[in-house]
């Protein structure tokens, strides 16, 4: 071959091993994460319930008030609850979830801090013992539960604490871990139930989209394994020795 | 030869009670069972098709779209080509033809004459008229045994005629040839036109009324005359081609070039010959000197001359005769780099027809016949640049999962519709050629980047410039003419390795896999054809230089001079014919390179440097 042919084949042989070069790294990326099929924001949620029957006379809070840890939130007049104040026999229980008063009045009391996401009961109406009242959503310690369809091959590639990105409606990203994960197979393909925990997801973040029941789609990385494994990390750290 | 012209013919004409056997005609053109395989071929192209183009299978558009322009331009390219064949079961010849044959030769005039025994100076009439008839052979430094080979054929041709050697190689060895064998020389100082431009200038030395044209490395038949100059009793016809055939099918190039030819020549030019659109191909041909005269002679504007030139005759409204009787053996390209060449030459004829004369618009003055079948000739090539769309559907698969057809379509009806269409085909070429060559596949998957090279050039007006010799004088490396096929070699290597660890991991064998892998082998059959090459010509110019060193007469000192870039003559006889070739195509695109833009004006044709004392009348 003449020089120039030669030189033509060598630039095009290095074009071609650039090319194959980055669309392996491509691959890798989409071999190595899974994005979710379905996946939301949830909280920590407490039911507030009363031990007495009664009436609800009074009531400080709505859906959706921030409420701290004691505050008040309902008041119930509750003729169980004088009988048993003026028995000798049965005796009252304390309890931080509410405070009764002598005259047979029933104070409920957050018992977490947080948002309350729901109030079943109204002012004049009447509860019965053990129903839920109102429902706190723990505004710490909230997570994503997502489920992902996965190849069975994928399935042995899922590991607790592997990293998850969390992509919020608004295209921002949250970083999390995996820390639970349920499966059951259908049609041959695992359907895996992962919850994935942040520590920034704190109510009312990036801009009031972190609530219980916001979408974000979850984007898994899964372990890596297989010959083609390495050459990602090996570039990624040449890229970083080079100083790029 | 035991025809019917062996014996001389005397008495008072009559109908001739035996026909002449036609053995040479491909009978399968003819058979009604072709027909069926055709019908059937069509409900399979048809078949897959439309399990293309249903929405429910469309898969991801990039490489859906890449696979529908392939397939749309194959599919229409091959139900035109069955069509075409389908058209082809009928014998040109009719009464007029026989009759014409049986009164060419009159033995009572040899008889007196005393010619019995040399029936090459028989006396040949047309329509009661004596006529005139020129043999002209057409040589650029090929090797001389090849020439003296041609030459000897050509004179011992049938019928009377004025044998010329055209030599554009200016070779006083030609020359010398040519007066020991008692051919008439003619030489010309200028190379304008080319092979088109010697033929031209020919004319103007040579008077008769009909011409035949071969390359130096096509032997005629001693029945070339007898077969085709009977066709111009009727007057309209222009030429009469034959059909190229070649001997020297010993090497995958050559092998897959003659059989993809083959196809050609046996089944879609006498389609053609339907159509009136069969067209010229340089060599094996014998022109009306008229018709040629009343387009102002051969063309030489093109490189693809023949082509350029037969469709100004049919514009003209000349006809035009194709006959599948190999009448001429010759050799197909036997290395790469001629390969490459003959297709980049036959792809910008086919391509500049698109550009610079559609054959569908208004202004080019056809019959709807002609419209057709030129279309199909300049869009044909088009169908040479799919493998490569198609080639890169698999990495496209592999790398980014981007798959052409919906997933949920089952491989196996994946197959069976793409069975469909190439297994039919793949049928069809059984039944009509006898085999079906894998070397034809590996040629039509990696000859895509001469086909691209070629419309680029047309689009753009450029002209293929070929970095070849080192300037050392040495043969030069068939990778010279494969950088682009290479690369892609390289490219689906590496992609085979990165989805076959892909499918271990995954520990499932795709679709995309098993593609790519086949793919790849195709290519590096060729590959592997290249180095094989590149080792005989390194082998052949081993020897050649051992063989100079050692003290001994300089061989052939001439033809050296009359091809400064060539090994010296001592290579292997295997090897000389190629190389002559070779050369010869690489001169001439340089000549046009020069005067690609200016014809030759007439003072400079009839410039002759040097015509021998033949038996010129």
């Amino acid at each position: 071959m003449t020089w120039i042919n030669r030189l033509k084949l060598l630039s095009g042989l290095l074009v071609v091993l650039v090319t194959v070069a980055a669309a392996t790294i491509i691959l890798n990326q989409r071999e190595s994460q899974v994005a979710s099929s379905s996946a939301s924001i949830q909280a920590l949620s407490y039911s507030i319930g009363s031990d007495y029957p009664g009436t609800v006379v009074e009531q400080t809070v709505k859906q959706g008030d921030e409420v701290v840890q004691g505050q008040p939130l309902m008041t119930i007049q509750s003729p169980a609850l004088t009988q048993a104040l003026s028995s000798t026999t049965i005796s009252v229980p304390t309890s931080t979830a509410y405070a009764v008063t002598d005259d047979g009045m029933l104070s409920l009391l957050a018992t977490e801090s947080g948002v309350i996401s729901k109030v079943d009961a109204g002012v004049g109406g009447f509860v019965a013992a053990g129903q839920a009242l109102a429902t706190i959503d723990r505004g710490e310690g909230m997570f994503v539960s997502a489920e992902f369809r996965l190849e069975p091959y994928n399935f042995a590639r899922v590991a607790k604490g592997a990293r998850v990105e969390l992509i919020l409606p608004d295209h921002s990203r949250v970083e999390g871990e995996v820390t639970d994960i349920r499966v059951s197979t259908v049609d041959g393909q695992a359907d895996a139930d992962l919850t994935i925990a942040s520590s920034e997801l704190v109510m009312g973040g990036a801009g009031g989209l972190i609530a219980s029941g916001t979408p974000v789609t979850a984007i898994l990385h899964l372990t890596e394994e297989g010959p083609l494994a390495g050459i990602k990390s090996a570039f990624l750290e040449f890229l970083e020795q080079i100083g790029v | 030869m035991t025809a019917l012209t062996d014996r001389l013919y005397r008495g008072p004409r009559r109908t001739d009670a035996q026909p002449l056997a036609r053995a040479t005609e491909n009978k399968a053109a003819q058979s009604p069972t072709l027909s069926l395989f055709v019908l059937v071929a069509t409900v399979g192209v048809l078949a897959y098709t439309l399990f293309l183009f249903n929405p429910d299978n469309r898969g991801d558009w990039l490489p859906y779209s890449l696979v529908i322009v392939a397939e749309v331009v194959l599919v229409s390219q091959a139900l035109v080509s069955m069509w075409t064949i389908l058209a082809g079961g009928q014998d040109p010849r009719g009464f007029t033809f026989h009759h014409a044959q049986e009164r060419l030769f009159d033995g009572g005039l040899a008889d007196r004459r005393g010619l019995g025994g040399s029936p090459e100076r028989w006396p040949m009439f047309i329509g009661e008229k004596q006529i005139a008839v020129d043999v002209f052979i057409t040589v650029y430094g090929e090797d001389l045994a090849k020439i003296r080979q041609t030459t000897m054929a050509a004179l011992a041709l049938r019928g009377e005629h004025t044998t010329w050697i055209l030599d554009d190689g200016r070779s006083d060895d030609v020359r010398d040839l040519a007066a020991e064998l008692g051919a008439n020389y003619v030489r010309r100082l200028s190379g304008n036109g080319a092979k088109a431009g010697n033929v031209n200038h020919a004319l103007t030395l040579a008077k008769g009324e009909y011409f035949a044209i071969f390359d130096a490395d096509f032997v005629p038949k001693p029945d070339f005359l007898y077969e085709t100059v009977p066709f111009f009793i009727d007057d309209d016809v222009a030429f009469v081609q034959t059909p190229q055939a070649y001997g020297n099918m010993n090497n995958l190039v050559s092998r897959g070039a003659g059989f993809m030819q083959s196809v050609f020549y046996r089944f879609i030019q006498p389609g053609r010959n339907r159509f009136n659109a069969a067209f010229c191909v340089g060599t094996n041909v014998v022109f009306r000197r008229s018709a040629i005269e009343d387009i102002g002679g051969m063309n030489t504007d093109s490189k693809s001359e023949d082509v350029w030139t037969s469709l100004e005759l049919h514009e003209r409204g000349w006809r035009s005769i194709y006959i599948p009787v190999t009448l001429a053996v010759g050799d197909a390209p036997e290395t790469i780099e001629d390969y490459t060449k003959q297709q980049m030459r036959w792809a910008s004829g086919g391509f500049e027809i698109l550009m610079q004369r559609n054959p569908l618009s208004p202004r080019t003055r056809l019959s709807l016949d002609q419209r057709l079948q030129y279309t199909v000739t300049a869009t044909h090539y088009f169908a040479g640049i799919t493998p490569f769309l198609l080639l890169m559907v698999p990495p496209m698969e592999i790398y980014f999962d981007l798959h052409p057809v919906d997933l949920t379509v089952t491989p196996l009806t994946w197959f069976l519709f793409y069975a469909g269409f190439y297994g039919l085909q793949m049928l069809l070429a059984f039944h009509t050629m006898g085999s079906f060559r894998i070397e034809t596949l590996v040629l039509a998957t990696v000859s895509f980047p001469i086909y691209i090279a070629a419309l680029l050039n047309v689009f753009s007006g450029r002209e293929q410039k070929w970095h070849v010799t080192g300037g050392s004088g040495r043969r030069s490396s068939p990778f010279n003419f494969m950088i682009p096929q290479v690369m892609v070699f390289t490219f689906l290597l590496l992609t085979s390795f990165v989805a076959i660890s892909k499918d271990i991991g995954h520990q499932n064998l795709t679709l995309a896999t098993a593609w790519n892998v086949t793919n790849t082998v195709l290519i590096g059959v060729f590959i592997a054809a290249a180095f094989r090459e590149s080792h005989r010509a390194k082998a052949a110019a081993r020897r050649a230089r051992k063989r100079s060193a050692a003290p001994r007469a300089p061989q052939a000192p001439i033809e050296r001079a009359a091809r400064p870039a060539e090994t010296p003559r001592t290579t292997t006889p295997a090897l000389e014919p190629q190389l002559a070739f070779s050369t010869r195509r690489a001169l001439r695109s340089t000549d046009l390179r020069t005067d690609r833009s200016r014809p030759a004006p007439a003072s400079e044709l009839t410039t002759l440097n040097d015509l021998s004392e033949g038996r010129i009348a």
